[in-house]
């Protein structure tokens, strides 16, 4: 039939492990005659469909994925993704209701979905865990409740001591008497304008290591039967992904800064803004303006698709389950691009070409990500009882994904 | 008929496959050629639907399974065992119940953004207590303050009149405290909000472009329009609505999500505000009639901001004396796709609703 099945033939027969590329067999017109199908019947049922839809999305794209001859399965049920997503709409509602009607209580349902995070992350992972299979083998995800909150401890504990530590020195600092001098009407509001500040600062150099843990948490705690997972990459991997990204952001960031500049001294835009009068020179800039947003865009994609590539090959390149290992060379400039000329396809056909989008994407990645199995007939299957969907569809709702 | 179909048989309660002939047999049981696997009937194995070309599992009762890619031969065998094939996938395969559903969804998603969401929206806002309103741009105000108005430089003598005006033009018998305020427009320029509260903004440069003092009136008429409309609240139904029906249709786009949600919802959300301006105008309108005001004052206000708005405050003198003579110079050059996305569309339409009622 094709090179997957020799392949699967010559594994099994030599001892020798030889290294197996992931196809994906999908195609976008098979494909978007399943999502055509799913939207219309989602649409009909107002939305009660979308857990029956889910599955099939989900069957499809496991079912074309293939390496050494066998494809993956997804064993999801329904009927519990459907409790899962009810419930979720409800916290979505809740949280919609918060946001517009009562935005003081706001952090405190940030701080609950920030405590609910954990449960999230381990239900969520089980769920997508014990209903997905390889060669008649499910996989699993055994963490407690409890590990994930102590696994996360460390890092969030940290974010939240540096926050409070930088924040009492900023209290103590001349620069907020400075402030509270300037602006008295309005100091609480600015207060709190400071603390986000400071979060976001306090945060950025513990979210390489946060992410470092959710993974090794995440991989640590799989099984593909019988075999354990282990994660062998430190933290090191993470903060040099992150360093990297950073370095390049602010490089680009810089360029746009001085090319801006150029444009707009060669326009004279600068002296027309002086005088305030002339209305091309309005005009000018708010082109110039809208050409800045989409080269904006343009490079965010490129960034992103850096950030999540090389985030993947760190990631699944020190998973080992087992006997099996996995290698992964995604590119980021091809990431981007994907990313770049989906979007615009996206854009163009109105939605339409989502499922051509999301096809190619599958195939791209499979196409980057090798398997080893040392050893195949070691691995056994272990019997493991139902899960509920409601980690996995929270995490849905909420774009909870830990990208594995 | 009897079908032999190859695939890959795990037998074992482990990872290791083997290339096996399973053999489906007319009567209805299924065993393989080279194993001592008893034949089992159909009733008591499981078959997974058929989904585009993915290979097939079907489960025994041990927990062994075979794996197999021939997906039409199976489901000919099916067929003549008695048994029903995926209806998911006849639907999947037929071309004219996709070309029917492709038209269908169109129409759905059309009918739903022109009719459903507007009027559930409007339906929940009728239920929601008058207080809600208020706390929705709570602080709008004041963010509008710190970042784009200035303090008014009118004269308190000006302010008073138009505000006792303001007074006489607003409903009497509501909940609603409507009052006026008074800011220099700023980049904004000559323009009017209505806040949910009641609270009516208007800037200098508005009105500095006022000849009338009727025009400015009807602008106020329009903007309590809003206010008693609660357009606000409705307009705050009508997109989270509009947020999750893309979400629900696009699905999970990785990371294009934002970008590709937000252009068609500010299609929508435009055409939206624009209908809520013709509900404005419709309460303008009718209240000046009442009130025995001559509509014309809202056309030749529209068309002068229209032409003048732009404008830096120093040329408004001039732009406001040009109104009589050249009502036909139009700024058309300020870009035709600004119009598409401003809130306040002062088009032709609008302009000549009020003029025939005059």
């Amino acid at each position: 039939m094709n090179d997957g099945t020799i392949r699967m033939s010559a594994i099994e027969n030599l001892p020798l492990p030889v290294w197996a590329e992931f196809q994906f067999k999908g195609n976008a017109t098979e494909y978007f005659n399943i999502w055509i199908v799913n939207v219309l019947l989602t649409i009909v049922t107002l939305g009660i469909y979308s857990a029956w839809a889910k599955v099939r999305t989900e069957s499809y794209f496991y079912g074309n994925t293939v390496v050494n001859g066998s494809s993956f399965r997804y064993t999801g049920d329904p009927l519990k993704i459907l409790k899962g997503r009810a419930l979720s709409v409800v916290v979505f509602a809740l949280f919609w209701l918060l946001f517009n009607y009562y935005p003081g209580l706001i952090l405190w349902a940030f701080t609950a979905a920030c405590l609910a995070f954990p449960f999230v992350v381990v239900a969520s992972t089980s769920f997508r865990m014990r209903n997905s299979m390889y060669r008649n083998i499910r996989f699993r995800f055994d963490a407690a409740y409890l590990d994930a909150y102590k696994a996360l401890l460390f890092p969030l504990g940290m974010i939240v001591a540096t926050t409070t530590l930088l924040y009492i020195a900023f209290d103590a600092s001349e620069l907020a008497t400075l402030m509270d001098a300037v602006e008295d009407p309005e100091v609480e509001f600015r207060s709190e304008d400071v603390f986000f500040t400071i979060f976001i600062l306090a945060a950025i150099p513990f979210i390489p290591y946060l992410m470092y843990v959710l993974r090794r948490f995440v991989v640590d705690h799989m099984h593909y039967g019988s075999a354990p997972g282990s994660f062998m990459a430190c933290a090191w991997d993470f903060y040099k992904v992150y360093l990297k990204g950073f370095v390049l952001t602010f490089g680009l960031m810089f360029c746009l800064g001085i090319i801006l500049a150029i444009v707009m001294g060669s326009l004279g835009l600068g002296d027309e803004m002086e005088t305030g009068t002339a209305l091309e020179g309005v005009e000018a800039l708010a082109a110039l303006v809208v050409a800045m947003v989409v080269v904006m865009y343009g490079v965010g994609f490129y960034l992103l698709g850096y950030l999540n590539s090389r985030l993947t090959n760190v990631t699944f390149n020190n998973i080992e389950i087992g006997p099996l290992l996995l290698h992964s060379t995604l590119r980021g400039r091809a990431l981007g691009t994907l990313y770049l000329t989906n979007t615009i396809a996206i854009l163009l056909s109105l939605g339409l070409m989502v499922p051509w989008v999301k096809i190619r994407m599958a195939r791209y990645k499979a196409s980057r990500t090798e398997f080893l199995a040392k050893d195949m007939a070691g691995i056994e299957a272990i019997e493991q009882s139902d899960q509920s969907a409601i980690g996995e569809e929270l995490g849905d709702i909420f774009d909870i994904d830990i990208g594995l | 008929m009897t079908l032999r179909v190859t695939g890959n048989l795990y037998r074992e309660r482990t990872a290791q496959s083997k290339d096996a002939i399973a053999i489906f047999s007319d009567s209805g049981f299924i065993s393989f050629d080279s194993t001592d696997l008893d034949p089992v009937p159909l009733s008591e194995v499981q078959i997974s639907e058929r989904v585009g070309a993915t290979a097939r599992t079907i489960v025994f009762p041990d927990g062994a399974m075979f794996e197999a890619g021939d997906n039409d031969s199976i489901d000919a065998w099916l067929v003549h065992c008695g048994q029903r094939t995926s209806w998911r996938h006849r639907f999947e395969r037929s071309r004219p119940l996709i070309g029917i559903s492709f038209v269908a969804i169109a129409l759905i998603m059309l009918a739903l953004v022109r009719w459903g969401i507007p009027a559930v929206s409007d339906y929940i806002a009728q239920r929601l207590p008058p207080g809600v309103d208020a706390t929705i741009a709570s602080g709008a105000l004041e963010a509008l303050d710190d970042g784009v108005f200035e303090p008014t430089k009118l004269s308190e003598a000006k302010q008073q009149t138009i505000r006792e005006r303001f007074q006489r033009l607003a409903p009497i018998h509501t909940a609603t405290d409507f009052q006026i305020v008074f800011r220099s427009g700023g980049w904004i320029g000559a323009n009017a909000f209505a806040l949910p509260d009641g609270t009516v903004v208007v800037t200098d440069q508005l009105v500095a472009l006022a000849i009338h003092a009727d025009e400015l009136a009807s602008v106020l008429l329009h903007e309590i329009g809003h206010v008693v409309h609660r357009h606000s609240l409705r307009q705050v139904i009508r997109h989270s609505w509009l947020a999750m029906l893309s979400l629900l249709i696009v699905g999970d786009v990785s990371s294009a999500g934002t970008l590709v949600l937000a252009l068609p919802s500010v299609l929508v959300q435009s055409a939206y505000s624009r209908e809520f301006e013709t509900e404005s105008d419709d309460y303008a309108l009718i209240r000046m009639q009442e009130i025995g005001l001559d509509p014309v004052h809202f056309a030749d206000f529209m068309e002068r901001i229209e032409r003048c708005a732009v404008a830096g405050e120093d040329v408004l003198p001039e732009c406001v004396q040009g109104d009589a003579d050249d009502r036909t110079d139009t700024a058309s050059g300020s870009g035709g796709w600004q119009k598409y996305l401003s809130t306040h569309p002062a088009n032709a339409e609008r302009i000549a609703r009020f003029r025939q009622s005059h």
